[in-house]
């Protein structure tokens, strides 16, 4: 199901920081009741949950004082929660906002410290991607349409017209993009390579 | 002595006469004031919520209500003002949107900020502008004007920007001053909310053109009969409607910076529900622009209060939908009972 890769993700990257799964995580659904949102949320829940995490799924908001607001309302209702993971790049943006003005942003460059907390996501954007290199955001997965899908479908017409097979394995999967290769992403946006 | 079956003071001993001063005073007190109900049930329902949640009692919560409902109540100061002058725009979200657009393009194309902001506001009215003549001159309901402009200016948008967002790269000093924080977590937003509440409802209880305003709403032919230029009156208010829904997107930019095609969405029922929960009469010629600010806190608290109380956020559109429902029944209510004491009255 959509969404386990990402919370195992998640929950590998906040074990290796805090030697324990997270006590309570909150997936934001930015779009309330889309069934691609709802299923990985599902999916987070179904990684998280045996781990002992108190999982939630919220319903967010896609206009960004709305949104910052729920997530400071939930926060300060639940100040137990450790683990941010929204749909989309914005959210996880304003999100982290959010945390550095309550003084809980987590960063992974910085030592876990109870009662901070840590913000992953899906998609990207130059904003975004500057907080995963600064260490403010675990990190996102990269959904670039030439890795899901269009790649496979261009290799398949060179095939067909040209009889031309490359030699081995492409990875078509979401790519996950963190502290490590940001600055990589962040130079070939910057020379025009990729969006 | 004897007691008169039609005495003020009753046969069981209880002062009747003083009952019902007590009633007429309330109702006096409620025609002076029509805000106290929404003012009362807003009192209660922060106190039920900070009794009933111990962390909503937080100076971080309340700017929270606050931050959000600045949001949406500069939007709601619009769309009552038109809504008391008997029109509705449904539009206010997608302008809200491409002020956010307008303001970072000419920032960012070498406009000092103050004067991209100027500009943009500008261009807003003239959208309302738009939208009242075509209302007023071809006799189309402006439900139905404004229906248009909300699909053609959220769709140039992403015909713009190609579904990207734009980023504001121009100077960012005065940007602060628009949506910074001022006191402790006060956004200025909320600043600038109250200072034009306090002016709008100054000129609508206070200046000539209010009065018009109200009786444009109230009766339109009436007051064409009077004198009132109706027309204008309609025109000028969507114009200001807009104006306003622009300085909000205009206040988003100088807050988050980029401009997104997402922006607004589903806000002009925000907007308007924030109006009617405050009192403001659907038909028109009854309303305020307290009643509006009112509403937007109670919208804000209701969405706060349920996540303190532990309630699934999912829960939050329901719940204000039958809060708007009920609001509308009051209103109607209360617009039935001022027809009958009129025509009481009349009689």
């Amino acid at each position: 199901m959509t969404g386990v890769r990402n919370a195992q993700r998640a929950l590998a990257a906040f074990t290796e920081l805090a030697g324990r799964a997270p006590k309570r995580s909150t997936y934001i659904e930015h779009v309330p009741g889309a069934w691609v949102l709802v299923t990985r949320g599902q999916g987070m829940s179904d990684v998280l949950t045996p781990e002992g995490t108190n999982f939630e799924s919220i319903a967010g908001e896609v206009d960004p004082v709305q949104m910052q607001e729920i997530v400071r309302a939930h926060l300060i209702a639940n100040p137990d929660v450790e683990t941010i993971h929204t749909g989309w790049s914005r959210p996880a943006a304003w999100s982290i906002e959010v945390l550095r003005e309550m003084g809980k942003l987590g960063n992974v460059n910085e030592p876990f410290e109870e009662g901070k907390v840590y913000v992953t996501s899906i998609d990207l954007d130059p904003e975004l991607l500057g907080m995963i290199d600064a260490g403010d955001c675990v990190g996102t997965i990269d959904q670039q349409v030439y890795l899901q899908g269009w790649y496979g479908a261009a290799l398949a017409w060179q095939w067909v017209t040209n009889q031309f097979l490359i030699a081995n394995d492409i990875s078509t999967g979401p790519y996950v993009v963190t502290q490590e290769n940001a600055a990589a992403l962040i130079g070939q946006a910057e020379a025009g390579i990729r969006a | 002595m004897t007691i008169n079956a039609t005495d003020p003071v009753s046969v069981d001993g209880t002062d009747r006469r003083g009952r019902d001063d007590f009633r007429r005073r309330v109702n006096r007190m409620v025609r002076r004031i029509p805000e106290l109900g929404i003012f009362s049930t807003l009192v209660l329902l922060v106190a039920v919520f900070s009794i009933g949640a111990a962390n909503f009692r937080t100076v971080d919560s309340y700017t929270s209500i606050l931050t959000v409902a600045a949001n949406v109540g500069i939007v709601a100061l619009g769309c009552g003002f038109l809504m008391i002058s008997g029109e509705f725009d449904i539009s206010v979200g997608s302008v809200y949107l491409i002020a956010t657009l307008f303001f970072a393009q000419m920032a960012n194309a070498g406009l000092i900020p103050p004067l991209a902001f100027l500009v943009t506001l500008i261009l807003c009215a003239v959208i309302g502008l738009v939208n009242g003549l075509i209302t007023v001159n071809l006799r189309i309901p402006s439900f139905i004007v404004t229906l248009a402009a909300m699909m053609f200016y959220r769709g140039m948008h992403i015909i713009l920007t190609r579904g990207f967002s734009v980023s504001y790269k121009a100077d960012k000093e005065f940007l602060e001053m628009m949506a910074g924080i001022t006191f402790s977590l006060m956004r200025n937003t909320v600043i600038w909310w109250i200072l034009l509440a306090i002016i709008l409802q100054v000129v609508l209880a206070k200046t000539r053109y209010g009065n018009w305003v109200l009786a444009t709403g109230g009766d339109a032919q009436a007051a064409r009969n009077s004198g009132v230029p109706v027309s204008r009156v309609k025109v000028i208010n969507f114009a200001l409607c807009s104006l306003l829904a622009g300085f909000a997107g205009a206040a988003n930019m100088a807050r988050f910076l980029t401009s997104q095609s997402q922006l607004g969405m589903g806000m002009e029922f925000e907007a308007i529900t924030a109006a009617v929960i405050g009192g403001t009469l659907l038909m028109g010629g009854k309303g305020s622009m307290v009643g509006a600010v009112l509403g937007a806190i109670f919208v804000s608290v209701i969405r706060s209060g349920l996540i303190f109380f532990g309630y699934s956020s999912y829960i939050y559109m329901p719940v204000t939908g039958i809060i708007l429902m009920l609001a509308v029944i009051i209103n109607r209510g209360f617009s039935n009972f001022r027809l009958l004491q009129f025509q009481r009255s009349d009689a």
